[in-house]
Order: C-alpha cells, then sequence, then structure tokens
C-alpha cells in the first residue's frame, strides 16, 4: 500500500500551509554565494543514443537559502544536484563550493571535501546495516578521524536535537520511513556541513511525515541558518524554501527567490 | 657519529611509536583509526553470523589439519630421536674394529685418549654368559663395560641403581701368574701325561660323553677303532644331532688337531682318539650324495662303531644343555635362530644405536649356541681374580623371562659364567674359554624388553686377562669438536659410527614426512580458502548499496579497502586461532588416549612446537588476507553513484 497515492492532495496542501504556519519568518537574503555551477554540461549514453542531460546550466546559491529545485523526471535535477557533490563529473563546466572547484581536486581530495564540507539526505535510507542509529550517525566523524568518545557524544546532540534520542541503540532498518530520513538528516549534520544536500528525501515517505521533514529542514533553514538544497517532484513544498529553481530537459526554466 | 646516529635512532622510534598510535586509535583527519576499522568489520561480520561462522569454520578445520597432521609428524620425530639421541650422544663416538683385523687393544683405547679434544673413553666388552638364579638356567648376553657406561650410554634403570664404584673399581692382579697359568684346566687333553701305555679299544677315561658333529660332515663309522677297519656308514653331521658315546684309544689317523696322534707310547707308535658311539647312519649314493641306510621295514639302521674323535665335538655339560635347549627351543618354535632381527631393537635401546656392536653380540650367542669352538684347544676354564664387588644389572625381559618381579629380583644372586669367543678373548688364548660360576649380586633392572640381557663390571673379565674390546665409546669434549675426533680415530683404521649420521638421516626423513603431511592439509585449507573467497565476493555483491553509502559519506578508497581487509583478515586470524587449537587438542586427546591403553606412560605421538604454531598462524592470516585481497580491490572500484542505485 502506498500511502501517498490514497492521501487526498488537497490534505497535503493543507499540511504545507499547517507547517508554514507553524514556522518563523524566512531570513533575509545573504549575498554570499555558496556553490556556483558554470556552463554544467553532461551527457549520457542510453543504449545508441547519447541524451544531453544538462545543457550548460549557470547557477549561483547563496548562504542560507532553502533552494527547492523541481521539475518533472527526467529534466536533469538529480544530475545536477550529483554534480553538486562531486559525484558526478559534468562533460564541461566547473563546480564551485565556496571558493573551491570540486573537479580540480583528485578523487580522495573530493571525497574528503565532501566529508567535511556537504551533508546529504537520499530518497532511499541508505544504511551500514550492520551499525546501530547512532553509530550510523556517527561513521562520517570517524570518517574524520574524530576519537569514539568525542564521536559519540556529537552523535548523541544530534540525534537529540532530532527526537530520536529514544531510537539510539536500534537498528536503523527497523525504523519507520520517517525516523529513518530524520536519522539521515542527523547523519548529515553531524559533522556540521556548509549545506545539506538532499535527493528526493521524501520520495518515499506518507505525506505525514514528508510534512515533517519538510518542518525540520525548514527549521534548521530558518532557525540555524543552514543552507539546504532539496531535489523534488513535489510542488507542494514550494512554498516553505526561500528559492525555487525549475527545471526542464537539462534547463532552468524558473528561477526566483523570496 | 655513534652518538648521532642514536640520537637519530631514537628520534625515529618516537615519530613510529607516535605514528603507531594514531593508526591504531586515530586523529588523523580523513581516515579512520585502525581500532575502530577491526570493530567495524567485527560488527559486519557479526551481523552476518552464522555466514561468517561457517567461514571461519572452513578455515579452522584447513588449519587444524595441517597442525594435526604435522604435530604427528614431529612426534614420531621426537619419540624416534629421543630413543636415538642421549644427553651426551651428539659428542659421543663409537669405535669398532671394521674390516680390518685392528683390534681395540688397550694399547688402542690408550691411543685414542691422547687425541685433542677427548673428554673420555669407555670400553663395553660384549660375551655370552649362562646364569643361574633359582635353580633355572638362562643363556644371556652379558655386557661389561666401565662405571662410565652409565653416562654414555644412558642405560634407562627401571628398578634399582647403577652398580656401586666399588664394584666398577679395576684392580690390578699381578701376580706373576701366566696367562696359561690363569687357565685351570683344559677339557680333552688334562690327564694324558699320566698314561704310559694303551692298547688299541681301551677306554679312555670310561666316562660316557656327548658329541656333535659339524653341520652337513659326514663322518665314517667303523667296526673297530683303527683307519683300516670296515666301514658300516656314515655319521650325519647337524646342529640338531647329538649323540653319546665313550672314548677310545684306537689306531693313529690323520687330523688337522692332536685327536689323530694323541699319544707316543715308549715303543714310538702314536694312538688316535677315537669314540665308541651306536648313532643312526648314512650310506653314500654318490661323491657327496648321502641318504639314511634303511632295513627291510624301512627304519634307519642304527649302528654300532667308532669314529675318530677330530671328527667330532665333545660337548661339556654346559654346553649340552644349551644345545638340547637349542634343540627343544628349534622344534618348538622353529625360529631360535630367526629372532636375530630384533637384534636391531637392541641396538637401538641398549646399546645406544650401535648395531655393529650388537650384530656382533648376536654371533656370540649363535657361536655358542652352535657350539664350533675350535677343537684343539678345547675349552679353557679361567677363574674370574677379582673377588670383591660382583654386581649386576639384568634387562626387564631377563625378569620377564624367569617369571619374577622387578623389585622381587634386586638383591638376589645369580651365578654367572662367561662364554667368551673371538676378538675379545685374552692375549694368547684361541678358541672358547669359559669361567667358573661367579656369583653376582642384582642390584638393579634396566629397560631392554626384548633380549635376556645382563651388565657386569668389565673390571671383572679384566681381572682375567681381557684386554681387546668390542666398542669402545669416545666421548669428545664438545659436540663441535666431533668430527675432527672422528677423523683422527678413522685415520688409526677403525670404523666409528655416531648418531649424528642416524640423526642427520632421520631429521631428512621427517622434514619429508613432515612436508607431505602438511600438504594434504593445505589442501583442505586451500578448500576453505575457495569457500571464503567465494563468500567475501557474494559479501561484496550483497553489500554494493552499502558501499555506495560508505563512500558518497566520505569514505576514501584506502578505507574502504581497510575495512573489507580486516573482514579477511579476522576471519584468517580467528579461523587460524580456532584451527591451531583444535589442531593442538586433538593431538593431545589422541596423546592421553594413547597414554592411558598403555597404563600410564608413553611418548607423546604429537608435539606442536610453538614456532611451528606461530608459522601456521602467520600462514592462516597471509592466506586469509590473500584471498581478501581481490573482493577488496574489487571494492574500490565499485562507482558510489550506481551502487546506490543498485538494488
Amino acid at each position: 500500500m502506498n500511502k501517498k497515492n490514497t492521501q487526498p492532495l488537497a490534505s497535503s496542501i493543507l499540511n504545507i500551509t499547517e507547517v508554514e504556519n507553524r514556522l518563523p519568518p524566512k531570513n533575509e537574503r545573504s549575498h554570499h554565494a555558496i556553490v556556483q555551477l558554470r556552463g554544467i554540461k553532461k551527457e549520457f549514453k542510453l543504449g545508441i543514443a547519447d541524451v544531453e542531460v544538462l545543457k550548460g546550466i549557470d547557477l549561483t546559491l547563496y548562504a542560507g537559502e532553502f533552494v527547492i529545485i523541481y521539475g518533472p523526471s527526467g529534466c536533469g535535477k538529480s544530475t545536477l544536484l550529483h554534480t553538486m557533490l562531486g559525484l558526478e563529473k559534468p562533460d564541461s563546466g566547473d563546480v564551485f563550493l565556496r571558493s573551491e572547484n570540486l573537479y580540480d581536486m583528485d578523487a580522495t581530495e573530493r571525497t574528503n571535501f565532501r566529508r567535511e564540507k556537504i551533508g546529504m539526505v537520499f530518497q532511499q535510507p541508505n544504511w551500514i546495516k550492520s551499525l546501530s542509529v547512532w553509530e550510523n550517525v556517527a561513521y562520517p566523524l570517524y570518517l574524520n578521524g574524530i576519537n569514539d568518545k568525542n564521536a559519540k557524544q556529537r552523535a548523541m546532540e544530534v540525534l537529540e536535537e532530532l527526537e530520536m534520542t529514544e531510537y539510539i541503540n536500534q537498528k536503523p532498518m527497523s525504523l519507520s520511513g520517517g525516523q529513518q530520513q530524520r536519522v539521515a538528516l542527523a547523519r548529515a549534520l553531524s559533522v556540521d556541513p556548509w549545506v545539506i544536500m538532499a535527493d528526493e528525501p521524501t520520495g518515499n515517505l506518507d505525506t505525514k511525515s514528508s510534512a515533517d521533514l519538510i518542518e525540520i529542514l525548514a527549521r534548521l533553514n530558518r532557525e540555524r541558518s543552514r543552507t539546504v538544497i532539496m531535489v523534488t517532484h513535489e510542488i507542494n513544498f514550494l512554498p516553505v524554501a526561500t528559492r525555487r529553481v525549475g527545471m526542464t530537459d537539462g534547463e532552468v526554466v524558473m528561477d526566483e527567490h523570496d | 657519529m655513534k652518538k648521532i646516529n642514536i640520537k637519530l635512532n631514537r628520534q625515529t622510534v618516537k615519530e613510529l611509536k607516535e605514528k603507531l598510535a594514531i593508526w591504531w586509535s586515530g586523529g588523523k583527519k580523513g581516515t579512520i583509526s585502525q581500532k575502530r576499522v577491526f570493530y567495524l568489520a567485527y560488527r559486519s561480520l557479526v551481523s552476518r553470523k552464522s555466514r561468517a561462522m561457517i567461514t571461519i569454520s572452513a578455515i579452522a578445520l584447513g588449519t587444524a589439519a595441517i597442525v594435526f597432521l604435522v604435530s604427528f609428524a614431529y612426534g614420531l620425530q621426537d619419540i624416534v630421536t629421543k630413543r636415538i639421541v642421549q644427553p651426551k650422544s651428539m659428542s659421543m663416538i663409537d669405535v669398532v674394529s671394521g674390516t680390518t683385523n685392528l683390534q681395540l687393544s688397550q694399547a688402542t683405547v690408550d691411543e685414542i685418549a691422547k687425541i685433542p679434544n677427548v673428554a673420555g673413553i669407555s670400553r663395553a666388552v660384549s660375551v655370552a654368559g649362562v646364569v643361574g638364579l633359582n635353580n633355572s638356567r638362562m643363556d644371556t648376553v652379558v655386557v661389561a663395560v666401565d662405571g662410565n657406561y652409565f653416562d654414555y650410554a644412558n642405560p634407562v634403570v627401571d628398578t634399582g641403581k647403577w652398580m656401586s664404584k666399588d664394584a666398577l673399581k679395576e684392580s690390578t692382579y699381578n701376580d706373576g701368574q701366566s696367562l696359561a697359568g690363569l687357565m685351570g684346566k683344559v677339557a680333552g687333553a688334562s690327564t694324558d701325561d699320566m698314561l704310559t701305555d694303551v692298547t688299541i679299544g681301551q677306554k679312555i677315561d670310561g666316562k660316557i660323553v656327548s658329541f656333535r658333529i659339524d653341520d652337513d660332515v659326514y663322518v665314517p663309522l667303523r667296526k673297530a677303532p683303527k683307519t683300516n677297519a670296515e666301514i658300516l656308514g656314515f655319521v650325519k653331521g647337524s646342529v640338531m644331532n647329538m649323540y653319546d658315546g665313550g672314548l677310545v684309544w684306537g689306531s693313529q689317523y690323520d687330523s688337522v688337531d692332536a685327536s689323530g696322534k694323541a699319544f707316543l707310547d715308549q715303543t714310538g707308535s702314536w694312538f688316535g682318539k677315537w669314540i665308541s658311539t651306536e648313532v643312526p647312519i648314512y650310506q653314500q649314493t654318490s661323491p657327496g650324495f648321502y641318504e639314511p641306510l634303511t632295513d627291510s621295514q624301512g627304519q634307519q639302521t642304527i649302528a654300532k662303531g667308532f669314529m675318530g674323535l677330530s671328527g667330532a665335538k665333545i660337548l661339556t655339560s654346559i654346553e649340552k644343555e644349551v644345545t638340547e635347549k637349542l634343540i627343544t627351543e628349534t622344534k618348538a618354535v622353529g625360529q631360535v635362530l630367526g629372532d636375530s632381527t630384533t637384534s636391531a631393537n637392541v641396538a637401538l635401546t641398549f646399546n645406544g644405536g650401535s648395531s655393529t656392536a650388537s650384530a656382533e653380540l648376536m654371533q656370540t650367542i649363535e657361536k655358542n649356541k652352535q657350539v664350533t669352538a675350535t677343537a684343539s684347544s678345547g675349552l679353557a676354564v679361567l677363574e674370574i681374580k677379582k673377588t670383591d664387588g660382583h654386581e649386576a644389572l639384568v634387562s626387564t625381559a631377563f625378569v620377564k623371562a624367569l617369571n619374577l618381579s622387578k623389585d622381587d629380583i634386586i638383591g638376589k644372586s645369580l651365578t654367572l659364567e662367561y662364554i667368551i669367543t673371538g676378538s675379545v678373548l685374552p692375549l694368547g688364548l684361541s678358541g672358547r674359554v669359559m669361567t667358573k660360576p661367579v656369583d653376582y649380586k642384582i642390584v638393579g633392572v634396566f629397560l631392554e624388553d626384548t633380549k635376556p640381557v645382563l651388565i657386569t663390571p668389565l673390571a671383572d673379565l679384566i681381572s682375567i686377562g681381557v684386554s681387546r674390546y668390542n666398542t669402545v665409546k669416545v666421548l669428545a669434549n664438545k659436540p663441535e669438536n666431533l668430527t675432527t675426533v672422528r677423523e683422527k680415530i678413522q685415520l688409526m683404521g677403525f670404523t666409528t659410527s655416531s648418531i649424528v649420521d642416524t640423526l642427520a638421516q632421520v631429521q631428512k626423513l621427517f622434514t619429508i614426512l613432515r612436508f607431505v603431511l602438511g600438504a594434504f592439509g593445505v589442501i583442505a585449507l586451500v578448500v576453505a580458502l575457495f569457500g571464503m573467497f567465494n563468500t567475501l565476493t557474494i559479501s561484496l555483491m550483497e553489500r554494493t548499496r552499502e558501499l555506495g553509502v560508505m563512500k558518497t559519506l566520505g569514505t576514501t578508497d584506502r578505507d574502504v579497502f581497510r575495512l573489507f581487509m580486516a573482514e579477511s583478515l579476522i576471519i584468517g586470524a580467528v579461523g587460524g586461532a580456532i584451527g591451531i587449537l583444535i589442531g593442538v587438542i586433538g593431538g593431545q586427546i589422541i596423546n592421553v588416549v594413547n597414554a592411558l591403553m598403555r597404563g600410564g606412560f608413553s611418548n607423546s605421538m604429537f608435539k606442536t612446537p610453538f614456532g611451528f604454531m606461530v608459522g601456521v598462524f602467520a600462514l592462516a592470516l597471509l592466506v586469509g588476507t590473500a584471498t581478501g585481497f581481490y573482493p577488496s580491490k574489487r571494492a574500490i572500484k565499485i562507482n558510489p553513484l550506481d551502487a546506490l542505485r543498485y538494488e
């Protein structure tokens, strides 16, 4: 049973309005660029045909923004996010995070950079299945060479902030989809990144859980001034964002901000 | 320069220590501490418990197979080596006369003693002996030894103790007597010079004697004791035949010994010694071929007649007994002489590896059993001059043969008559020499399960003039000097042997055995490794998605590799350790069972040297790591985005 499809559309809209009502007002826009995309082009081979997924994207995202990149399936929004993550090298163009050119780095440098500066949330819950909730959250900290005690302490802090304290010793796979995405967000936050990038984070969630997650992301943005970049095809969420980037066929067709 | 070097070294050590601490406990940005790597790998293995356990079990069984089989080879080698090697045997040289006519005389021994780096010499004479104890008599091997023989050859004294110093003390018996004077009596020729006159057919002493004829010799039996008398038939010589008869005077005849011309009367005529006897006879069918002469009923004819004494061997009462026993034993068992095949055992356990000495010993026994002393000299009977401290040790087989208990026999007395022949005879004597019965006090029982053997002090035999030895054990002051001392002795013309030769052979053999058995174990391990390879590869496929997560979260390729390698390292280490434990315990269980079955005492059949255990553990680690290498390399190559899309 897919709950999302059984819920009336009106309730989703109602929820997002309720969410917006609970949130504090949006922050002023800053002028410190955090992600800059310069002429990003990317082609994929599909069978014998070359498909141009990104057709020369220029985009500057600023610190403190809550950016929602939206568009229909196959518009290239996920690929664009992967490019920003340093996981997908574009055929041409540059990606800067602050002043760092991601694709000037070698693979290891890029991996290290991503680990320290970017927090990620995926559509699928992706776990190291043998580890508990808090160990998964602490994992990126271990990678940073932080000692066990401090790593655990930091993981607990983040989990507490996201009201997940009671689940810390469970295996993540035993939690509900919404709870899992909270843990995923905790993991993303554990390293205190420059920016949080989320790829269809509500894709597998019911409407209620989706609304909760969006509220959390919005609060992080408005109360903690976290930069959030979210890719989604759910246009219902657009009102909570401070910037809305619409894409179709590998091109930015809409870019507006509050 | 030196000081600077030390400073630099200290600094390097310090830096190394710091690096090691970081590597283990963490602190360097961008890399997981080794401790954490092991922990994560452990958690990953635990999350797939049954699979990990099966893989570890397979490795453990393979390792256990290696440990078990090779431990068996080590155990066997140890048993064999222990039987060969005694504390001093690595410095010990056994000297025997060899093929030349060189004899191990006292002069030779003195000369050997002068060779540099010789720390000591122990002489031994192996002779036959007839023992009387509790009214029973028995043939034994008697080894008369120097006092230090105990140190040199290490006979295992099972009960009682070694002979006392007094018993072993060598005294000088320079009482002016010549060797001939030492002789009490020479049988067969002793009273002749009392005679003044004889006639043909006259009885010599009126006694009935027992005699034998050499194997496969047919001696003519005549109607009268004269060389021209009619031949009634032939008397067959055989180890198995003993005849009775009386000695008579007859005509002279040609003989190699003195029997043919034994008495010269006052008229200048020679008389020879003949035997009057009644025996089954044979006829000559063609030259060299004989068959029994039969009567009309097919019964072999028994004829009364005379034969020359030179063809016969007169037996003493002891020899008669020995021969009778031999005949009954041979008839009963049919293999009395055949048991010389076990002489190798005697050599190993008793003579400390000197198989040559043992062979000679067996020959001595058989010579005595066959009673083939040179006819001319007859049998000399000597008296042991050393009168004090007659002590002896007996073998466990000796105790068993007499149906006594080891504890009871200690302190008992036995009578011993030495029978000395061949190369160890006192100088000036030939043939066989017996000693008068001497009382010996049994002071100890030594471990020798196959032969009745007695150990007596060499001093006793020296007191009757024995000055040549069967074997001489030479002790070099250090094992390293063994070779040079050996070479010098060999230059003197003697054959030497040393445990070192045997040991080298044995070790070579067991090295091969170890490799062969080890190879079987390795096959088991290789099978286990294929299983492990398979498991790791499947595990990798299952975790492709997880790998994607790790990588997107910022795990470097190096750390991914370390995590996967740590898993195979753990499998190898745990499997190896458990395998070694199983192998060792398995061997020990068999050791205990074996010991219980043998009544609590047994050598260990399984032995696992610590170094070997370490080696096997290293092997398990190495192959475990090697097996994990390819899947780990594969893990690196996985593209994180593909991995995230992978279902």
